[in-house]
């Protein structure tokens, strides 16, 4: 048996990005499902017809266009003049909520280490291809977040910040996601990383951040002990306490009642897929104990949130 | 508040509530374990693993209410009760038990019961006038003072100072206890304010009585009773259960026949307390010491308890004394006890007097045998003669003490006390329709006086009158064929008829014939008041024949109060009777001579000796417990019920909420 009470003790920065990704990390970008209007020019392409790289399309010229995309070969055979369109490359607005509640802080490995590794890993990502990235702590109903990061000199910033932050408290699901909706962040992809164990539900959060008009990317976290809570055969009785609201259970941990635990949780795992696909929102649950470069490279890439 | 079983509360509460301490104490010491959320886990318990005896207690909310649970519940157990508590406006009935048992000198202050009684009921009335708990206004009290009949000393009210006066006013008497009479009396009193309005008819039927009896709970006559629907009775004892009590249940004195100047004295003794006791009776006559038991003898003690309970008896007779001339007698038993009513009796013993009879028709049998009495003055006159003086004078009959006629058509009965043979008086209620051919007997009516101490299973009748009675007449002997013997009162008449001529029937040979004859005359002329008087007991009524034209008659009460007296028809009646002793009856005859005679009124009812106050007054339905002065009671127990269940929701709430499941 064994009951994640591994609390969080990370405090360095190579803790939180492991200089040996980097490198991998620099050859990847963010990818989203919808084409979403940036604010700045970027390194992604948008909807918006501009000084982009990739050829979307000819148009007559008028006057007073840039000569510069004037198609001279074309005048050259057909005698008129052309105007050669790209798909304009604009920044990508990425939001980075990470769940900072009590129960993010147990497990081993630690959720919230886990947690706080990808999302400087998914920020860092963000950072090199010019995206606009908020990191963002969910807790006690608020949103805590640091805006405005772009480039890859603020990524000492952003994991500064990170390291700074502590697990404690409730979520506030609800009214976290619906304070990070409401704040004035563009539009873009938001990836919220939690263990997603919230009483209260995570519907209408979810719900309140794909009405915006975000690409939303639901990432569930649960240490081994929450997805195998038991080992070994031997019965114990214990006094599960909550981390968030100290509510007690007295069990005794028989194989039975381990194997009802897990057929809950995969319930309840299955209802927040069918959810997310409700609201158009991808999901994916992870352990915290898995490889986590292996599956930022890997996973992450397979799944179409990098590409 | 009051706890009506306290022990039990307390010793329930010294085993559960440690019983939970231990419980939380000795709870298995479960492992805590920190985890990120028990929001899948649902609670299930094996307690698999054994683990240590003794662990910390934790003071939790669970285990604080739990411990509060236990404790309203012990008590519950001890069945509060709120004292004070009464309904505005009710209207409450005391109940004053003024019987000759409350004299018993056994109150916390030596005094009477009647005097503890009478202070426990101003202290009621008091607290009540005070208002108790929730009462908006004192409610109006009605005082019933009671013993063999009830009075009503005050209506109801709500003035203090005549209630008080009321009920200090209340005497004692030496009357027997009944208090059907008193919770009739409250009934119609309720009944009657309350349906002052025909438009309350309905409400009256629904007024509720709460009555509050003070008494030493020995009532005779608590079987008969039953209480309404809406009827509240509650009781407060006056006097101790363990007072015992000897008396005297009988005494007598009768002339000799031989010698009437010698008199033969008897005393029947009783004790209702367990153990023997030594006693001495002393005989007094007209004050004087004539007679006493030789020494203290022993009188038993009871044997059984409660209903079965027999009295120690001891009868103790004395040598014939003189008594020329009447007089009382007095019998003491000495040394006195705490209840002194029956530790003495008197006996009235009148002077001889002789008794006019009038025989009316030819019966040598009745005539010799009437002859032979002594101190009877006999006149004898024809049927003929007879029908011609009772219709010229209608007072002629009653100069005589008993009129016998035999077989004489007799036109109209007039005032007087009459004996009559074989032909019927002129009586439409005797209803005669012919003649009844011979028969035997069937039964007689062995209780009534003039047919005591006589057999009439042998006699035969040839030839009797047939009639049928109406309910006015009480049959005395009852032929095979219809009744042979009647007696019965019409107008100013006292009448014995007998259906038959005693020569019709072989009744002259029988002694039942002798008995009969004299026990009936006796019993028509009260002819026993010459030799003794019969004693009364106290309750009974006075009823005594004085010569017409007796003036100044008075009455005089043992206290020696003089009640005048108006003779009606030559009959006195006083009563009832409310005190034991010697009441005497004095007039001037015709002649202007002052006469008196005494009547004895002894206390010997065995109910009301018995003074030990009841454990508990039981009547049908109920069993009323003894209670202090006060409110009536408020049981609290339920409402601690209810707020158990109350807490017990807010446990199961806190329960769910510590554990997080729904």
């Amino acid at each position: 048996m064994r009951f994640g009470e591994t609390k969080s003790t990370m405090t360095k920065l190579d803790e939180l990005l492991d200089p040996t990704l980097v490198s991998s990390l620099d050859r990847l970008d963010l990818m989203s499902r919808k084409m979403l209007q940036g604010r700045m020019q970027g390194e992604r392409r948008s909807r918006r017809r501009g000084q982009g790289m990739d050829f979307a399309d000819f148009r007559p010229y008028a006057a007073g266009d840039d000569l510069r995309f004037v198609d001279w070969n074309i005048y050259g055979r057909l005698d008129r003049l052309f105007l050669k369109m790209f798909l304009e490359e604009e920044d990508l607005g990425l939001v980075i909520a990470v769940d900072g509640s009590a129960s993010m802080d147990s497990g081993t490995p630690n959720k919230f280490d886990v947690a706080r590794r990808i999302a400087m890993a998914l920020g860092y990502v963000g950072l090199v291809n010019q995206h606009r990235v908020t990191l963002s702590l969910l807790q006690e109903g608020r949103a805590n977040s640091l805006v405005g990061l772009r480039g890859r000199r603020r990524t000492c910033e952003a994991a500064s910040w990170l390291i700074a932050q502590k697990a404690n408290g409730t979520t506030g699901f609800d009214s976290a996601c619906r304070s990070l909706a409401s704040a004035r962040l563009g539009r873009g992809m938001v990836i919220v990383i939690g263990d997603y164990l919230l009483r209260e539900g995570y519907e209408s959060g979810l719900r309140a951040l794909a009405a915006r008009g975000w690409d939303v990317f639901a990432l569930q976290i649960l240490s081994p002990q929450e997805l195998n809570p038991r080992q070994d055969n031997e019965s114990i009785d214990v006094r599960l306490v909550d981390s968030e609201n100290k509510s007690e259970v007295e069990i005794t941990l028989t194989a039975a009642v381990v194997h009802d635990q897990r057929r809950r949780l995969e319930k309840y795992n299955s209802t927040l897929r069918q959810t997310c696909l409700k609201l158009g929102v991808r999901q994916m649950t992870i352990d915290s104990a898995l490889d986590y470069q292996k599956f930022l490279l890997e996973s992450l890439r397979s799944q179409g949130l990098l590409k | 508040m009051t706890l009506l079983t306290p022990f039990i509360g307390i010793v329930a509460a010294l085993i559960v509530v440690p019983l939970l301490l231990v419980l939380y104490i000795l709870k298995l010491r479960r492992t805590r374990r920190d985890i990120s959320s028990t929001l899948l886990w649902k609670s299930k318990t094996e307690d698999v693993r054994a683990n240590a005896l003794m662990q910390r207690l934790r003071l939790s909310p669970l285990f604080l209410l739990q411990c509060l649970l236990l404790l309203l519940l012990a008590a519950a157990l001890m069945q509060p009760v709120l004292q004070g508590w009464t309904r505005p406006s009710s209207r409450m009935v005391l109940l004053i038990d003024q019987s000759a048992s409350m004299q018993t000198l056994d109150a916390p202050d030596k005094g009477t019961r009647l005097d503890q009684a009478k202070r426990l009921a101003i202290a009621q009335v008091e607290i009540w006038q005070s208002g108790g708990f929730f009462a908006s206004s004192p409610p109006e009290i009605m005082v019933i003072a009671f013993g063999q009949d009830a009075s009503v000393r005050i209506p109801f009210t709500t003035n203090y100072g005549r209630i008080r006066e009321a009920i200090e006013s209340i005497e004692s008497t030496d009357q027997i206890t009944l208090l059907a009479p008193a919770i009739t009396l409250a009934r119609a009193f309720t009944s009657e304010q309350a349906s002052v309005s025909p438009s309350e008819n309905t409400q009256a039927n629904t007024t509720s009585l709460v009555i509050q009896l003070i008494s030493d709970g020995n009532c005779s006559d608590l079987g008969q009773l039953s209480l309404r629907k809406n009827e509240t009775l509650s009781w407060i004892r006056c006097g101790n259960s363990v007072t015992q009590n000897q008396g005297m249940s009988a005494a007598g004195a009768e002339r000799r026949n031989d010698d009437p100047t010698l008199a033969d004295a008897f005393v029947a003794l009783r004790n209702f307390g367990e153990t023997a006791v030594q006693r001495e009776v002393q005989v007094r006559g007209n004050g004087t010491l004539i007679a006493s038991s030789a020494e203290p003898f022993t009188l038993p003690g009871s044997s059984g308890k409660g209903a079965t309970q027999m009295p120690g008896e001891q009868k103790i007779s004395f040598a014939p004394f003189k008594i020329s001339t009447s007089g009382v007698l007095s019998a003491s038993l000495l040394p006195e006890d705490a209840f002194a009513t029956d530790n003495r009796a008197v006996i009235a013993i009148q002077e001889q007097q002789s008794l006019r009879l009038l025989l009316a028709g030819n019966d040598s049998a009745l005539e010799s045998l009437l002859n032979s009495v002594p101190g009877v003055l006999l006149e004898q006159i024809s049927c003929q003669d007879f029908a011609k003086r009772v219709v010229a004078d209608t007072n002629w009959t009653d100069s005589f003490d008993v009129v016998v006629s035999v077989d004489c058509d007799v036109p109209t009965l007039t005032g007087g006390r009459w004996l009559i043979f074989g032909k019927p008086p002129a009586i439409a209620s005797l209803n005669e329709y012919g003649q009844q051919p011979r028969q035997a007997i069937r039964t007689w009516k062995s209780d009534h006086k003039a047919m005591a101490q006589s057999q009439f299973s042998d006699l035969i009748v040839d030839q009797a009158a047939a009639i049928a009675p109406n309910s006015d007449w009480t049959a005395l002997l009852e032929g095979s064929k219809g009744p042979l013997i009647v007696s019965g009162r019409v107008g100013n008449a006292s009448v014995v008829y007998v259906a038959f001529l005693p020569m019709d029937s072989n009744w002259p040979f029988q002694r039942s014939f002798v008995n009969f004859t004299w026990q009936c005359i006796e019993f028509l002329g009260a002819l026993g008041s010459a030799v003794t008087s019969e004693s009364l007991e106290p309750g009974a009524t006075i009823r005594m024949r004085v010569a017409r034209g007796c003036t100044q008659v008075e009455v005089i009460t043992p206290n020696g109060d003089r009640v005048a007296q108006n003779p009606i028809d030559g009959e006195i009646v006083f009563g009832p009777l409310r005190t034991a002793g010697v009441y005497r009856v004095e007039y001037l005859n015709p002649n202007g001579k002052q006469q008196t005679r005494a009547v004895a009124v002894n206390l010997t009812d065995a109910a009301e000796c018995n003074v030990a106050a009841a454990e508990q007054v039981n009547i049908p339905g109920a069993q009323l417990q003894p209670q202090s002065i006060g409110f009536a009671t408020l049981a609290i127990w339920p409402l601690i019920v209810l707020l158990v269940l109350l807490l017990l929701l807010l446990e199961w709430f806190l329960y769910y909420q510590s554990t997080g499941q729904p």
